[in-house]
C-alpha cells in the first residue's frame, strides 16, 4: 500500500484531502508518531467485542507528546473534518479496547504524555498526564518514600488513572469510585483553546488539586465518557498508608444467599465499617482464576448447574464470595471487625475467610491486592474460562438491595443461559449503589457463538431496560443503543453542548452515543 | 517464569523437546530449498503448547541456535520482563501461541511499546476440527491462505476466514469437513502455523507439517500472533 493509497479513510474525507492531513500529522508530530502502515494499526485492533474488527479499523494512529501537539492535531483534524478518537493507555477491555467507535476514525494515542507531574505527599494528591499507569504510579510513590496508595481496577499495573476515570471506572480501595476522587482537570477543546475546570482557571491557583467544585457549573462530569475535548492533564486524590489494613472475605453457599450478604453489608458500607469497594463474586467469576470450563466440559451452550455444583465442590468456591477489607489505625480496625464478625454471626451463614486462613489462595491473595492497591493481572484468567477472545462487560447498576441483586442475578443468568452462554458476574459497593458487572464470554472463532453473544447482550440491555436498569458504561459496539435507555431529552441535551462546542464533530463522534451525524 | 534475556533457553529446552527437533539435519536442505533466511526468533508458548507441532513447525525452518522458546503467564513477573524486551531497543521477531489471558497482555504490551504486530490469529481445536480466525496484513500477505492449504491436505476439518482490514481486498473464508481417518492428523495446524509465522515469505507449497506422532493433538483455544520490535 502506497501511502496516496489508503485503503481505510475518515467518513467523508477524500484520498487526497486525507493524505494532505497525514502530512501535515507528520509535520506537528514526526514520522514516527504517525502510524499508517497495516502491521503499526492491527495491535489497535484487538476488539472482543461481538462484531468484525473491519468496522472498526482506524485509519491512522497518531502520538503526541505534548498539550501543543495536541492542539495541533485538533486543529488539523478540523481543518479537514477528520474524526479522532482519543485513548490515555488505551486497555479499555471489555468496552471495545483501543480500537474507535467507528471505521475511519484515526486514533490519538496519548501514550507518550507519561508525566507525573506532581504529588503532594501532604495533600495526598496527584497531577498526571493520561499516558501515566498505575504501575508507574506506584513506582514512583515508592521511589519517593511517600506513605501513599493507588487505587487501580483490576488490569491495575497497565492501565491508567486518566482513561479509566474518564470512562468512570472503579477500583476497591476505599477510593473506588475513581470520579469522586478525581479533583481538577486540563482540557483541550474542539476549538483548540485549552480550559483548567475547577480552580484550575485562576492564575497562580494552588488549590487545583484540593478543592473540585471551583466557580460556576461544574464542569468535569460533562468531560467523562463524553467526546467534548481531549484530556490532557487530570488531579486526583491519593489514599494515605493506614496503619492497618485487614482484606478479609465471607463465603456464602448458596446461590439465594446473595439476598442477605447484601442486606448485611450495605449497612457496614454507608456507615463507613467497611470502607472499601465490597465485592460480592459468583462462582464462576471466583473460579476463572485456577478453572476453565474446559477442565469440565467442551460441550457447547451454558455451563450446567450440576458442572457449577461441582466446581464449588471441588475447588471449595462459594455461590458468593464478598471481598472487603479494613482500614485504619490498629484500634480503629479492631472496633470495626468485631463489628463485622457479629453482623456475620447475626446473620448466622458465611464462611469468614482471613488472610492467614486462606493461606495461598491466588483468588484470595489478588482480591487482598486489588483492596491494598496492589498491582496484579490475575483477573485476566476471566479470558481463559471459555476462550475465544470474546469478552463484553454488561453492567448495569443496582440499588443495594438484596431483592434486587436477586432479581438482576436471575434475569441475567436466563438470558444468558438462554443464548448458551455464562453468568461470570460481580458485584461491586459503594454504599447505596452496586455496580453489577457481568463479563459476557464468547468465542469468536465460533460465527454462530459470536452471533448468539450479540444477540444476548442486545437483550441484556432490553429486557434490563425494561425493568427500569441501565448500565454505566459500555462497549463502543452498543454506545448508541445504550444512550437510548437514558431518554431523548439527554440524548438532546448532550447533542446540544456537541453542537456548542464541536460543531464539526471531529472529537470522538458515537462516544456514549453522542455524534452529530445521527 | 520470566522473559529476561539472560533466561531464555538457548535452542528449545522445553519439555525435553531438544533432540526431535534438532537432529534433522536434512532440514537444512529443505530450509534452503524453501529460500529461508535465518533470522532470531522468539517463540512464545503456554500451556500444552510447548509439547505440541506449534513449536516442531517453528523448528522446521529456524535453527536451533535461532531459536529462543519462552513459557508465558498472565503473572506481574511476566509482564514486566516482557515489557522491558519490547522496550529492550533490540530488533526481535516474536511469534507465538499462547491461552486467550496471556494474548491479551501481549498484544496490548505490544502496542503500548510500539511495535509492529502483522498477524494476529484466534484458534479453537478439538479432536478432528479446528476454527482459524487471522488478521493479516502486507507483510504476511498469502499466510492465511496458506495455512488453509495445508489444512485442506492434512484432511481434518476446519474452518478459517482471514480479515485484512486494512487492505482493499475482501476477507476470504475457506471450510473442509474431515477426510476419512484424518482425526489423528489434527494437530498439524499447530506444526503448519508454526512453520508460517517463523517464515511468512518461504515457499510452503512442498512442505507437508510433521504428522504428530502420539502426542495427544492439541485442544482449546489459543491466540496466535507474530510481533516485530
Ligand atoms: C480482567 C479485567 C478486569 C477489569 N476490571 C476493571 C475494574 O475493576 N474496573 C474498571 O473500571 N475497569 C475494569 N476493566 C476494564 C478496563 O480494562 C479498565 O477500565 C481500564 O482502566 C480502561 O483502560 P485504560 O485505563 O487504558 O483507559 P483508556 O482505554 O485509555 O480510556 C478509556 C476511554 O476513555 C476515553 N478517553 C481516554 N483518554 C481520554 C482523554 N485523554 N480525553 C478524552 N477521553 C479519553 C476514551 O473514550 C477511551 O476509550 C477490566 C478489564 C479486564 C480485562
Amino acid at each position: 500500500m502506497t501511502e496516496q493509497n489508503y485503503a481505510i479513510l475518515p467518513p467523508g474525507v477524500e484520498s487526497q484531502a486525507f493524505h494532505n492531513a497525514v502530512q501535515q500529522f507528520r509535520q506537528l508530530l514526526g514520522n514516527e508518531n504517525v502510524l499508517v502502515k497495516q502491521e503499526q494499526l492491527v495491535p489497535y485492533m484487538k476488539i472482543m467485542m461481538s462484531v468484525d474488527e473491519a468496522g472498526h479499523a482506524a485509519s491512522a494512529v497518531l502520538t503526541a507528546t505534548n498539550v501543543e501537539q495536541v492542539q495541533g492535531v485538533v486543529r488539523i483534524c478540523n481543518e479537514h473534518k477528520i474524526p479522532v478518537w482519543t485513548v490515555s493507555t488505551g486497555h479499555n477491555f471489555g468496552y471495545g479496547t483501543a480500537a474507535p467507535h467507528h471505521r475511519g476514525q484515526i486514533i490519538l494515542d496519548l501514550k507518550k504524555m507519561n508525566k507525573i507531574i506532581e504529588i503532594d505527599p501532604d495533600l495526598c494528591t496527584a497531577l498526571v498526564e493520561p499516558g501515566v499507569t498505575y504501575q508507574q504510579l506506584a513506582d514512583h510513590i515508592k521511589e519517593k518514600g511517600y506513605k501513599l496508595w493507588v487505587d487501580p481496577p483490576a488490569p491495575s499495573a497497565i492501565v491508567g488513572p486518566v482513561g479509566n476515570t474518564l470512562d468512570r471506572g472503579i477500583g476497591y480501595t476505599p477510593y473506588a469510585e475513581h470520579f469522586m476522587f478525581q479533583c481538577g482537570m486540563e482540557v483541550v477543546l474542539a476549538n483548540g483553546k485549552v480550559l483548567r475546570t475547577g480552580m484550575g482557571g485562576v492564575r497562580d491557583s494552588n488549590t487545583w488539586q484540593v478543592f473540585k467544585w471551583g466557580y460556576g457549573p461544574y464542569l468535569d462530569g460533562i468531560f467523562t465518557q463524553s467526546n467534548f475535548g481531549i484530556v490532557t492533564k487530570m488531579g486526583l486524590w491519593l489514599m494515605p498508608q493506614p496503619d492497618v489494613f485487614r482484606p478479609f472475605a465471607v463465603k456464602f453457599r448458596k446461590d439465594e444467599d446473595i439476598k442477605d450478604l447484601v442486606e448485611m453489608f450495605r449497612p457496614l458500607s454507608i456507615n463507613g465499617i467497611i470502607p472499601n469497594g465490597v465485592v460480592f463474586a459468583g462462582t464462576l467469576y471466583e473460579a476463572s482464576v485456577t478453572v476453565r470450563r474446559s477442565d469440565y466440559t467442551t460441550e457447547k451452550g451454558a455451563t450446567s448447574k450440576d458442572v457449577i455444583q461441582r466446581i464449588r465442590d471441588e475447588h471449595n468456591i462459594g455461590a458468593w464470595t464478598a471481598y472487603g477489607a479494613l482500614y485504619g489505625t490498629h484500634e480503629q480496625v479492631e472496633v470495626n471487625w468485631r463489628i463485622v464478625i457479629d453482623s456475620i454471626k447475626k446473620l448466622g451463614k458465611g464462611e469468614i475467610i482471613t488472610e492467614d486462613h486462606a493461606g495461598n489462595d491466588p483468588a484470595f491473595k489478588y482480591r487482598a491486592d486489588l483492596m491494598r492497591g496492589n498491582m496484579t493481572l490475575t483477573e485476566f484468567g476471566l479470558y481463559n474460562w471459555r476462550g475465544g477472545g470474546g469478552s463484553m462487560w454488561f453492567a448495569p447498576l443496582s440499588q443495594a438491595k438484596g431483592s434486587e441483586t436477586v432479581k438482576q442475578v436471575e434475569l441475567a443468568t436466563r438470558i444468558l443461559n438462554k443464548h448458551g452462554l455464562d453468568y461470570v458476574g460481580e458485584f461491586i459497593l459503594t454504599q447505596r449503589a452496586l455496580h453489577h458487572v457481568i463479563d459476557v464470554l464468547f468465542d469468536r472463532t465460533d460465527t454462530e457463538e459470536m452471533s448468539r453473544a450479540h444477540d444476548c447482550f442486545a437483550e441484556l440491555l432490553g429486557e434490563f431496560e425494561k425493568n427500569g436498569y441501565g448500565v454505566y458504561r459500555v462497549n463502543t459496539a452498543f454506545m448508541d443503543r445504550v444512550a437510548n435507555s437514558f431518554g431523548p431529552v439527554q440524548r438532546e441535551v448532550n447533542k446540544t453542548l456537541k453542537r456548542a462546542l464541536d460543531p464539526n464533530n471531529i472529537l470522538a463522534p458515537g462516544k456514549s452515543g453522542i455524534d452529530l451525524d445521527i | 517464569m520470566h522473559v529476561t534475556r539472560r533466561s531464555f533457553i538457548k535452542g528449545i529446552a522445553l519439555g525435553g523437546f531438544a533432540g526431535v527437533l534438532m537432529a534433522r539435519p536434512g532440514r537444512a536442505l529443505a530450509r534452503a530449498a524453501a529460500g529461508v533466511q535465518s533470522r532470531p526468533v522468539l517463540a512464545l508458548v503456554s500451556g500444552a503448547v510447548e509439547r505440541s507441532a506449534f513449536l516442531q513447525g517453528i523448528a522446521e525452518t529456524v535453527p536451533g541456535e535461532f531459536l529462543r522458546v519462552q513459557r508465558t503467564d498472565h503473572g506481574m513477573g511476566f509482564v514486566r520482563d516482557f515489557n522491558q524486551l519490547l522496550r529492550s531497543g533490540q530488533p526481535t521477531r516474536i511469534i507465538g501461541l499462547v491461552d486467550d489471558a496471556s494474548a491479551a497482555l501481549i498484544v496490548e504490551l505490544a502496542r503500548a511499546s510500539g511495535a509492529r504486530v502483522p498477524w494476529l490469529g484466534y484458534h479453537a481445536a478439538s479432536s478432528g476440527h479446528s476454527r482459524h480466525r487471522l488478521l493479516s496484513t502486507e507483510s504476511t500477505r498469502g499466510c492465511a491462505m496458506r495455512l488453509g492449504r495445508q489444512l485442506s491436505a492434512c484432511g481434518a476439518g476446519f474452518s478459517l476466514s482471514e480479515q485484512r482490514p486494512h487492505h482493499a481486498e475482501t476477507s476470504f473464508e475457506l471450510a473442509a469437513r474431515p477426510h476419512n481417518g484424518a482425526a489423528g492428523d489434527s494437530d498439524r495446524w499447530a506444526a503448519a502455523l508454526g512453520f508460517i509465522l517463523a517464515a511468512p515469505d518461504a515457499e510452503l507449497s512442498a512442505w507437508m507439517p510433521p504428522s504428530v506422532g502420539t502426542r495427544p493433538p492439541l485442544a482449546g483455544n489459543f491466540v496466535s500472533f507474530a510481533i516485530e520490535t
